[in-house]
């Protein structure tokens, strides 16, 4: 048990690694994850099987009986660990996958304040100057920091069951989750004030405003909004440009009378 | 747009800001998202083109502390139009900071919006079907196809946006900087650019309370009166006693850990 709990956590850990350290979303993939799984458990045939059969479920092209788990990260490298090593089905795999999705997702909130607590560190980095070691700091957290809660549910599920981890998340007290969501929801806040900050002018507030009143009341989705936005810019710029061209030719007009502002959309 | 020859040291910078824009993912964090990798990513050009310590300084701060977030392949044309503009602002000084601002906010949506639909939507679904069916019996060549047509396919591309970004930025800049255009532009940019927050705040910014007192024994839930009165409504006060104060020059780092702790003490309360 020991080993294979291991096994499908570091098949979980390795994947997430290599996404973060190639910025793409293609290792998570059931297809790749249950790949990397099999071949860390010894079985790649079986891996590449569940793999796809997991993808095409995710995708919603074919429908699963009974629980389809909502993460399916953890539940692609659950399912495909234990029915390589145990010799169970996948069907039963992802079963016993759906609780410790819902383990990871109620601990995302977790993960989630744990690196908005790194902030504070990115940016004094910043203010310093230390590109390099901001670099540096970027790299150990997503090594020992990003994924590692949910990687020790994932083993601690596999090893002692996913009944004795949800009696231990049950202990701590509802209101430091809670809070944490809050936290996390409200944090993104900080970062789009201060780009608020740069852009700041006599007209920011209102087009802040009408932004949040067309994605919250008009539900547009954000291209229409960019999309309106785009027009609005082209307003803004239009009727500068035509100010400006007053201005010059009030110069012109000025400084010798008969001279014509021919190049008026030059 | 007019073809644009990249001498050797820029292709260097670029294929440096290419690896650091590689790391849109590492970590994660509410606060800026992907703008430690937009530091990342726009530092060889920042270190390259600004002469004073304090430039560059300023440009790094400035870099690291906004917020970003938009689909990862599609960061690459962002980060390739930001680092034209900071090399165009440090070298001849006719771009103000909060252009370059403005052009993030207003473009980082719109991108997410694309990206989302086009790659993760449709181009992937395509490749996977194709995946699927190769892997039937366990053949390792679907897992593979994947890998290289989803995976590496969308970094080549990604690299591709990047190269294209920077030429047509520089272009557009140089081309708008004779006509004597860039403060309209800047006006433009900065009204696009808010408008987008206006937008991140409704859909980003999630505060729910859940205080409900009972009052002559009806429970009266506050949520539900705030949406009466305006939808999302504590979302834009939040956003608003934020602004306030980033505005007075209160440090993010004081901003981050006071909502941390006003959150739990309100949690704790049972107000969320």
């Amino acid at each position: 048990m020991l080993v294979q709990a291991l096994l499908v956590a570091l098949a979980y850990y390795l994947a997430w690694f290599l996404d973060g350290a190639l910025g793409f979303q293609t290792a998570t993939r059931p297809i790749v994850l249950g790949t990397l799984t099999g071949l860390l458990c010894g079985d790649i045939t079986t891996g590449v099987v569940i793999g796809a059969a997991l993808e095409a479920v995710y995708m919603g092209i074919s429908g699963i009986g009974g629980v389809t788990a909502a993460d399916y990260r953890s539940a692609t490298a659950i399912a495909t660990g234990i029915a390589i090593m145990s010799g169970i089905s996948m069907e039963e795999g992802i079963a016993l996958a759906a609780p410790v999705g819902a383990i990871c997702v109620g601990l995302m909130n977790l993960t989630a304040a744990m690196g908005n607590l790194m902030e504070p560190v990115y940016l004094k980095l910043a203010k310093e100057g230390k590109v390099k070691e901001y670099d540096r700091v970027m790299w150990l957290y997503a090594i020992f920091g990003q994924h590692l809660v949910d990687t020790l549910v994932i083993f601690l599920c596999c090893y002692l069951g996913s009944n004795v981890i949800q009696s231990a998340m049950d202990a701590i007290p509802a209101w430091i989750m809670t809070g944490l969501g809050a936290s996390g929801g409200m944090l993104v806040v900080v970062g789009l004030c201060l780009i608020a900050q740069a852009i700041w002018s006599h007209s920011t507030v209102f087009f802040v405003l009408l932004g949040f009143v067309l994605t919250k009341y008009l539900s547009m989705p954000i291209m229409a909004v960019a999309i309106v936005g785009a027009f609005l810019a082209y307003m803004v710029f239009d009727r500068n440009y035509a100010i400006q061209q007053v201005a010059r030719k009030a110069e012109f007009a000025s400084g010798s009378s008969n001279q014509e502002g021919e190049d008026f959309y030059g | 747009m007019a073809k644009m020859e990249l001498s050797v040291q820029e292709k260097h910078l670029l294929h440096q800001a290419y690896w650091g824009s590689l790391s849109c993912m590492r970590v994660t964090g509410n606060v800026t998202g992907q703008g430690k990798s937009m530091l990342l990513a726009v530092n060889p050009f920042i270190q390259k083109y600004y002469k004073t310590e304090e430039e560059k300084r300023e440009a790094v701060v400035r870099n690291a502390s906004e917020f970003v977030n938009t689909h990862q392949t599609m960061f690459g044309l962002l980060v390739g139009i930001v680092c034209a503009m900071e090399k165009e602002r440090a070298e001849k000084g006719n771009l103000d900071a909060s252009s370059i601002t403005g052009l993030k906010a207003s473009l980082m949506g719109p991108l997410a919006g694309i990206g989302d639909s086009f790659f993760f939507n449709c181009y992937r679904l395509i490749v996977a079907s194709v995946a699927i069916g190769l892997s039937a019996n366990g053949n390792l060549l679907g897992p593979l196809f994947f890998f290289l047509f989803y995976g590496v396919g969308l970094l080549l591309i990604k690299y591709v946006l990047l190269v294209q970004g920077y030429k047509n930025g520089i272009a557009l800049v140089d081309k708008a900087s004779e006509q004597g255009l860039i403060p309209l532009l800047m006006d433009a940019c900065g009204a696009m650019g808010a408008l987008m927050i206006g937008a991140l705040v409704a859909s980003n910014v999630k505060v729910t309370i859940a205080l409900a007192p009972v009052i002559n024994g009806a429970e009266i839930s506050i949520q539900n009166v705030l949406d009466t009165v305006m939808p999302g409504l504590m979302s834009l006060v939040v956003f608003f006693v934020c602004m306030k104060l980033v505005r007075k020059g209160v440090s993010p780092v004081k901003l981050i850990f006071s909502i941390m702790g006003i959150c739990l003490v309100l949690a704790f309360l049972g107000v969320f």
